[in-house]
């Protein structure tokens, strides 16, 4: 029996943001036609577009976290329109729409291309996570290397309604007509792909095709609506989830349902945007809305979504066949040959016999400042940075149980991102030794906030991701809203955010050394606690231990070594993520033998990545937060291929 | 009795520690001689030395000078790249053994005791917050500043003498003007925005000195500038619309066709003046005077 209350009192809501957002009665006609109608068209358009994107992504992903985003094709997008303003200025003049519908579009065939012939949800979500940060990276440096050409390009990249003429609205109404057409028809499927894998396949149904279809449907409406508005990140994620909080399940209605109030969530930001300031683009604000919204509605809810997204791991057989010990000489082995290289080259490349004249104290001034004062300190902050934030992620990953938790996902990255970003833009006139601390306050707010709203008699895992992925979803659009009004600060903010070891001196690595060397070796003490905890949530109580309080601990670990880390080096973001899934798939999932493994390999790859950095473009710098991403991605694909069950 | 409490000390050891951090004076390497090896990590101070027939040792992005920055003398082929504005390569600005490093607040406060390590460095600030700071004295002021470090203070004053005169004339020769009333705004090459320069701005701050005024007052910003579209000109739409073009944006084409557009008063009586796409509006002395004389030849 269908209870249609989302859709009726969805409709309701659409049809007064209609009146209010067109300002159908209160401008004058050409205003209202030319400007107003075909802005509050397409976010209809748009938001309807995202609502079933996320809607289908979270089922066939089987991933309350999942949404439009997840599948690379915002990512996608934004890279496609920088690359073309940049390289191929022509082709944007002539179509800017077509070339974020490709972008979008490929990137998202590419994910899925990659996730395998085996098409499991683990593995799509990972892959689309890990193609959407090398793309954010990819351009990212292009923002940073050709500042003046794309400084305008943040507008657009935060999600903006803004329209001239009716264009857009033509352009993009009869294809997501035509996507609303043929959910219709694969609405009855999903519902069954629902009940699990094996089930539906003993229903006759067919489990493969149905997921084909709706991922490259959810792919095509989502790139419609990113060719148009930008890429704007929320409003798939919440719209689906304040359906199914209402009660709704079955795909016939929540699809509509979904559109319709993905449209609303749209429209209500951007009016909301549009009040404060006419320099607000839209996508900033549907998360500052949307989050407080989504942790309201998950407080509210004693029943959950499906905790389909716990207990994803990848299926392990991996085991590359090392034992342990070799794997950790090798590694540790391979950490100091990565500090030697790194110190020989640069801006002039050293041998070996000078490096060893300058410690001997037998170099010339030039050389041994380069030696010593530019590229030491930045080499072992940037190994302090990266063990930190692999061991972060992994315990994270472990409190969590979801294989999309990290740094990032609890908030803690965009707090600190946040926090820095407040002191950079809006007091420019303090000193410079404020930031770090900011970031630092920031990153722990964050995750406060996270922790107390998530609270209800102890912190359930599947809660505490959605409240970590709202609160982020936060920080970000704040941040993105910073970065706009930056203007042309927008190269510090940024370098800041791309995460870089550039200049870091010898202050910074002492204030950043107590906190690995204090808390790494604590966290593989605890992490033995994990490998239990792993068993689900009753289960290790039965076996004596205190949940909550082990939960509390590691967590408090987790965050101080983020938060440590991203304050020093600004936000970079794959470390956390990929570095333990690497390390699973190395050697197993144990905890005592993960811990200091991923430590090695974090410290391997940022490392690896501020080297690298620093001589590929050589004299122009790419922050090493980019190069993790752009080094770590294709290894870590290629793990993830390698690994076919 | 004392009155010296623990939160006494505390609050003025926290009030000294901050007077001091928040201090903006470089650290003082103060050296009688003059610099002729200059290493310039933004691009108006480029500008600047070769405005005073000095070829600076290095520059920061020097592409990205040649493109956006076109005034004459140009830099010569020996001029070494130090990587990007943002973040100049430290190991090349070292290995160039320079006397003098010339950088802006906005990016390089962060990185200024590593570049004092290196040579005694000046950090400028083109965007002052307080809303009484003018850029366009600014930029004077700062030109004689590097002038003096390298012993061409008289060549500095000529210039700006120079760059005066030219203000005159041009003042002279559009007194008839009707309407002074103008908008200074710039499209931009990807994104549905036109910057409307405010009267803090150094381009707003030189058309008014050749005898305009603007009519945009748009919230304060430090940068000069507000960002919008269409729906900000209708309130503006009786002064005469000076602008920048963007002949590749697809936006820019598309308000050509938009009825809000073609419905303003200054495109109705066609009072648009178009200069030159590659104008740019945050150099030097060089830049102000070029800039004059782009306006002068639309409104003749």
């Amino acid at each position: 029996m269908l209870k249609p209350r989302p859709l009726i009192t969805g409709i309701l809501l659409l049809l007064a943001l209609f009146l209010l957002h067109s300002h159908l009665f209160t401008a004058t006609d050409e205003i209202v036609r030319y400007i107003k109608l075909p802005r509050t068209v397409i976010g209809i358009l748009s938001g309807a577009a995202l609502g079933i994107a996320g809607a289908l992504f979270q089922t066939v992903t089987r991933n309350p976290l999942a949404s439009p985003a997840t599948l690379g094709v915002n990512a996608g997008a934004y890279l496609a329109v920088t690359a073309a303003s940049i390289f191929a200025p022509e082709i944007f003049t002539w179509s800017p729409l077509l070339v974020a519908f490709s972008g979008g579009l490929l990137a998202a065939l590419l994910v899925y291309a990659i996730a395998g012939k085996e098409i499991t949800p683990i593995r799509l979500t990972l892959s689309g996570m890990a193609v959407s940060l090398a793309l954010a990276a990819f351009t990212s440096a292009l923002q940073l290397l050709y500042e003046n050409q794309t400084r305008d390009l943040f507008f657009w990249g935060a999600g903006s309604l803004l329209q001239t003429n009716w264009q857009g609205s033509i352009y993009a109404a009869p294809r997501v007509l035509l996507g609303a057409i043929a959910v219709f028809i694969i609405a009855k499927p999903l519902d069954v792909l629902l009940l699990g894998e094996d089930v539906a396949r003993s229903l006759g149904s067919k489990v493969q095709w149905t997921r084909l279809c709706s991922t490259l449907l959810a792919i095509f409406l989502a790139s419609v609506a990113v060719s148009v508005v930008g890429p704007i990140g929320f409003v798939g994620l919440v719209a689906p989830h304040i359906v199914k909080l209402m009660g709704c399940r079955q795909h016939q209605l929540l699809l509509p349902s979904a559109a319709i109030w993905g449209a609303v969530v749209l429209l209500a930001a951007d009016f909301i945007a549009q009040q404060i300031s006419s320099e607000l683009p839209a996508g900033g604000i549907t998360a500052l809305l949307g989050a407080p919204f989504l942790v309201w509605l998950v407080r509210s809810s004693p029943r959950l979504l499906s905790k389909a997204g716990e207990n994803q791991t990848l299926q392990v057989q991996v085991k590359s066949g090392f034992p342990y010990p070799v794997l950790l000489v090798t590694g540790l082995s391979c950490l100091l040959l990565v500090l030697v290289v790194g110190l020989s080259l640069g801006n002039i490349n050293l041998n070996i016999n000078q490096l060893i004249q300058v410690i001997n104290g037998n170099s010339d001034a030039l050389t041994e400042r380069i030696v010593l004062y530019l590229r030491l300190p930045r080499l072992l902050v940037a190994l302090l940075a990266g063990a930190a934030l692999a061991i972060s992620g992994l315990l994270l990953q472990g409190i969590v149980r979801n294989p999309l938790a990290g740094p990032e996902i609890m908030g803690i990255t965009s707090g600190a991102g946040f926090g820095a970003l407040l002191v950079l833009v809006l007091i420019p006139n303090a000193p410079v030794t404020f930031i770090p601390i900011a970031a630092f306050i920031g990153a722990v707010l964050a995750f406060g906030v996270v922790y107390i709203a998530a609270w209800e008699n102890g912190v359930a895992p599947a809660r505490l991701a959605l409240v970590g992925i709202a609160v982020s979803a936060f920080c970000a659009a704040g941040i993105n809203l910073l970065v706009v009004k930056s203007k042309l600060q927008v190269g510090q903010a940024l370098v800041w955010l791309a995460g870089s070891t550039y200049a870091r001196q010898w202050d910074e690595v002492w204030q950043l050394l107590a906190f690995p060397l204090i808390l790494l070796p604590l966290g593989w003490l605890f992490a033995r606690k994990l490998d239990v905890m792993a068993l689900g949530e009753d289960l290790p109580r039965i076996l004596g231990m205190r949940l909550q309080q082990a939960r509390g601990v590691i967590l408090a670990i987790a965050v101080a070594l983020a938060a440590a880390a991203v304050s020093t080096v600004g936000t970079i973001s794959f470390v956390g993520l990929i570095a333990p899934h690497a390390t699973r798939l190395l050697i197993g999932s144990r905890h005592r033998q993960l811990v200091p493994i991923a430590a090695i390999l974090g410290a391997i790859l940022v490392t690896l990545a501020d080297t690298v950095g620093r001589v590929v473009l050589a004299p122009k710098e790419i922050p090493s937060g980019l190069v993790t991403a752009l080094i770590g991605t294709p290894y870590f694909l290629w793990l993830l291929g390698f690994n076919r069950k | 009795m004392s009155q010296f409490t623990r939160r006494t000390f505390l609050t003025a050891a926290t009030a000294s520690a901050l007077t001091v951090a928040c201090s903006r004076s470089p650290r003082l390497q103060i050296s009688n001689q003059t610099a002729t090896r200059v290493v310039a990590l933004e691009w108006v101070y480029a500008e600047n030395l070769l405005a005073l027939g000095i070829q600076p040792v290095g520059v920061a992005d020097i592409q990205g000078y040649e493109r956006y920055v076109n005034v004459q003398p140009s830099l010569a082929e020996t001029v070494v790249d130090v990587g990007t504005r943002q973040e100049p390569s430290l190991e090349a600005i070292a290995q160039l053994k320079p006397d003098l490093i010339l950088g802006v607040e906005l990016r390089h406060q962060t990185i200024y005791d590593t570049l004092s390590a290196i040579a005694p460095t000046l950090i400028f600030n083109p965007y002052p917050s307080a809303e009484n700071l003018n850029q366009l004295d600014e930029m004077q002021q700062t030109f004689l500043k590097i002038a003096e470090r390298v012993n061409r203070r008289d060549v500095a004053e000529k210039i700006i003498q120079q760059m005066q005169a030219k203000f005159q004339t041009a003042a002279e020769r559009i007194k008839n003007l009707q309407k002074p009333d103008f908008l200074l705004g710039q499209f931009s090459d990807n994104a549905p925005q036109i910057r409307l320069f405010a009267d803090n701005s150094m381009a707003a701050q030189i058309l008014t000195a050749i005898g305009l005024k603007n009519a945009w007052k748009g919230e304060f910003d430090r940068f000069g500038f507000n960002t919008v579209w269409v729906e900000a000109l209708p309130k503006v739409e009786t002064a005469n619309f000076i602008y920048i073009p963007a002949p590749n944006s697809p936006y820019q084409q598309q308000l050509e066709t938009n009825p809000v557009w073609r419905g303003l008063e200054f495109v109705q009586q066609k009072r648009l003046y178009a200069i030159a796409p590659d104008t740019w509006l945050f150099g030097g002395p060089l830049s102000a005077q070029i800039l004059v004389e782009k306006i002068i030849q639309t409104f003749a």
